[in-house]
């Protein structure tokens, strides 16, 4: 489609009907993970371990399973043994075999008639561990005498004479580095580390699982990918793929952190030994901060240069990152998105993926840009501050736009950042003037975007209403704003469409809802098969007629004659080309599989307004805006909400959210009520300006809206705390003792 | 036709260190087989789950996929997304 048609009028993109699972979700009828239950099913809970590393001697559960009502127990005796790669990682992360590598690292299940008599079992397990040396925090995990997590842990990346910890290594970048600093009238450099933070999803991962002796099964599932839940458990389990059926219930929040398995494969294991019974495990929340894959701790150096009047010269950074146990911190994706927004003709990156003795990481919202956002973002607002530049003019002297070559490499296509910065200097939030005490941050963030693998239909009802069948769970609005697609590709009304998220059965392999990808991605497959129904509707449209199909073309609902040579026609609507579908060939559906093609980049500034307390050390968000370049905004009101949720999450993990393990190695604040997520009554309203650069490949603009929003929230906060108090905070969260040190000594300790 | 293969320069040990590739290929599978035939040292990191950005473009391996004569073509490691 030619750039020009995308930025024309639509009649339903960019409205904002009543989303389409509101009722049910307002009414409770919405069926979530733990909703779910059936005939005959057990109840399973875990046996976690309480030491951050310990090798398992003896697990003895004899007195478990003579309790009455309980049915089966498993350890890992119970999993294939010919693992190996990434299946035997996501199976030892699943349930240890002979070291437990974390706290809460599970290390039997049961399955029983009742919760309770499930946990009671539990009790009656005897493990016998020697407990192990452990490390929890990177920069121990990586020197010469810290604990030895994994042995033989590095693969193919890692130079020689690296700490045995580091899981992998990344290197790369371009230009001359010394000569870019040397054109620099300032260069400065600065560590900044960040805490392992929590998605924080409301809804705690539940599923229920049946599996037959002959490895046919099913599962009901909370995630966020149900064809990536299926892959893993049959990897794990040894099963043939095709007989595991895996439908996803309702979601309650996913943000990455529902794309990988956890309790899944061991309700399986459990169903299989009881003979075949469904189980059903459903998370504590102490289970879910203990044993879920939060984002990864991040130790890093930056060094940045700038010209007097505002231009980088050149920038490098060292990111390490622990991963957990097993590796998988997004330190890749940090590096790429460190100084995506800027033009630099110089600039070096290196990354360390680190093990330690916590939870595997798993993805969270843009994961790794947040940390890079902060190191970078903090050190240019200082530059700026030194040097007595504006922080938004300085970002737009340097800021990338189509042609530029981005700093991991690949040239950009139509992005919108400099776009993104006139709005928001442009918005009132930036010139309110600020009290005592008070301060403003900005800070820019940025994340690639994703296409992925995905498989759709859609068919034709016979009323002429349409059902739309994609296989990506909707997190933040995608039935929605792909029904406002189909409706606009059709030109039938909004209410005339119901999406539907079907099982693994019903559709090709599709990727999970990650990388901003369920409206893009799915998005762009629907039009493609609705556009073969319009096209079949016109064939038989022409058939009737009598005239070439050529020359009949589709608008507003209706086949119409292409032009006064095609014939003296009226129109037919999709009513009534649906109402003779069983007399013109049969059922009318389209389909669409493929590797998405035609990602967004995405782009987003942020302002900050903080006052902090000197007498408590306390930051108070006045007010905050999120100013992000959407492409299109398909249902507005869902982009918003995606923009400040991505600033909450931000403002949290800024501000309050850290794992904070004691010296046992044990995390000491797995609840909500020590890990403190921010509740409404924290908050200012989050101010939203939509910025549309609409994406010139894809049918309807669109980029992906839902990560980019997490990455500014943290240096915009830092800069604006700096700002309000002249002391620069370089280790997030700045919680209320931290300030207070800082405001007595001058700085963090970072 | 030949393609441009931009590699990171943590791989470049792999390569004789070279982190820019001439090579001789028309669709993505050819190019994976080239690389894996002349740089057996990269096995590892291409099965390792890798996305391709051709002339800017981001996308999963498509090995079918042809590729426009002097393509610069990004090999990276495939995308986690949130």
């Amino acid at each position: 489609m030619a750039k020009d048609d995308i930025t024309k009028s639509f009649k339903f993109i960019g409205t904002r009907p009543n989303r389409p699972d509101g009722f049910e979700k307002v009414t409770g009828r919405a069926k979530y993970g733990a909703d779910i239950s059936a005939v005959g099913m057990l109840h399973g809970a875990v046996l976690r371990s309480p030491y951050a590393h310990a090798r398992i001697k003896s697990i003895n559960f004899e007195k478990a399973a003579k309790l009455d009502g309980v049915k089966a127990i498993i350890t890992r005796d119970d999993f294939p043994k010919d693992r190996e790669g990434e299946p035997l990682k996501l199976l030892e992360n699943t349930i240890a075999g002979e070291i437990a590598y974390y706290d809460g690292h599970a290390i039997a299940a049961v399955a029983a008639t009742s919760v309770f008599t499930a946990k009671e079992a539990l009790k009656e397990i005897e493990v016998e561990y020697e407990v192990l040396p452990h490390v929890i925090d990177v920069d121990d995990a990586m020197k010469p005498d810290a604990p030895i997590v994994r042995e033989n842990a590095g693969d193919f990346s890692v130079p020689e004479g690296s700490s045995p910890n580091v899981a992998s290594y990344i290197e790369f970048g371009r230009g001359d580095i010394a000569n870019g600093f040397d054109k620099a009238d300032i260069v400065k450099s600065g560590l900044f580390k960040t805490e392992a933070a929590h998605q924080g999803y409301i809804e705690p991962h539940a599923c229920m699982a049946q599996l037959d002796h002959n490895g046919q099964g099913e599962m009901w599932v909370c995630t966020q990918g149900h064809w990536y839940i299926r892959q893993m458990c049959s990897e794990v389990l040894g099963l043939e793929a095709s007989k595991l059926c895996v439908t996803p219930s309702e979601i309650g929040g996913g943000f990455g952190g529902k794309t990988t398995i956890f309790i899944e494969p061991l309700a399986l294991a459990l169903s299989k030994k009881s003979g075949g019974r469904p189980v059903k495990i459903v998370m504590s929340r102490s289970e879910v901060l203990r044993a879920t894959g939060p984002t990864a701790s991040a130790s890093m150096d930056v060094k940045i240069g700038m010209t007097k009047d505002g231009y980088l010269t050149a920038g490098c950074v060292e990111f390490r990152m622990q991963g957990g146990a097993f590796g998988g911190s997004p330190v890749s994706e940090a590096l790429q998105c460190a100084f995506a927004s800027y033009n630099m003709d110089a600039v070096h990156h290196i990354g360390f993926d680190v093990l330690a003795n916590r939870p595997r990481a798993a993805a969270y919202r843009a994961p790794g840009s947040p940390m890079a956002a902060f190191a970078v973002e903090s050190l240019i607002d200082e530059m700026c501050t030194d040097l007595n530049l504006d922080p938004i003019d300085v970002r737009l002297k340097n800021a990338v736009a189509e042609g530029s070559k981005s700093s991991y490499g690949p040239k950009f296509k139509k992005i919108g950042l400099i776009e993104t910065l006139e709005a928001t200097k442009e918005h009132p939030n930036y010139s309110i003037e600020l009290g005592v005490n008070q301060g403003r941050g900005v800070a820019a963030g940025y994340w690639m975007n994703h296409g992925g693998e995905t498989s759709v239909s859609v068919s034709l009802a016979e009323d002429g209403s349409v059902n739309v069948s994609v296989g990506t769970p909707d997190i933040g609005g995608s039935r929605a704003s792909i029904a406002l697609m189909t409706a606009e590709t059709y030109g039938i009304p909004y209410d005339s469409v119901r999406v539907n998220i079907l099982e693994t059965g019903a559709l090709g392999f599709n990727e999970p809802t990650h990388g901003s990808r369920a409206t893009l991605a799915s998005g762009k497959a629907v039009y493609e098969a609705a556009n073969q129904t319009i096209a079949e509707m016109c064939r038989r449209v022409a058939k009737k007629w009598q005239i070439d199909p050529d020359a009949v073309y589709w608008e507003n609902g209706y086949a119409k004659p292409a032009g006064p040579n095609a014939g003296d026609f009226s129109p037919i609507s999709i009513k009534q080309i649906a109402s003779e579908m069983d007399q013109t060939g049969g059922p009318i559906a389209g389909h669409h599989e493929a590797s998405i093609r035609g990602v967004g980049h995405s782009f987003g500034v942020h302002i900050a307004d903080v006052e902090v307390d000197p007498e408590t050390g306390r930051v108070t968000v006045l007010r905050y805006l999120v100013a992000q370049d959407a492409g299109r905004a398909v249902h507005p009101s869902y982009v918003e909400g995606q923009f400040q949720g991505g600033a909450v999450q931000g403002i949290g993990w800024a501000l309050n959210e850290e794992y904070v393990y004691g010296e046992d190695g044990c995390l000491q604040n797995a609840a909500f009520l020590d890990y403190r997520i921010p509740v409404a009554s924290d908050l200012p309203n989050i101010d939203t300006l939509i910025v549309e650069v609409p994406n010139p490949d894809h049918p309807f603009g669109v980029r992906g809206v839902g990560e980019t929003g997490i990455a500014p929230p943290l240096p915009a906060l830092a800069n604006a705390v700096a700002a309000a108090t002249k002391v620069r905070l370089r280790s997030l969260p700045m919680s209320p003792t931290k300030v207070l040190k800082a405001l007595k000594t001058g700085n963090d300790g970072c | 036709m030949a393609v441009n293969v931009y590699l990171w320069a943590s791989l470049r040990k792999f390569t004789n260190d070279k982190d820019i590739l001439k090579i001789e290929a028309t669709t993505i599978g050819e190019l994976v087989s080239v690389l894996r035939r002349d740089f057996p040292g990269l096995k590892p990191f291409l099965d390792s789950g890798i996305s391709f950005a051709i002339n800017g473009e981001l996308s999963n391996p498509n090995s079918n996929e042809t590729i426009p004569d002097e393509a610069e073509i990004y090999i990276m490691q495939k995308l986690k997304g949130g």
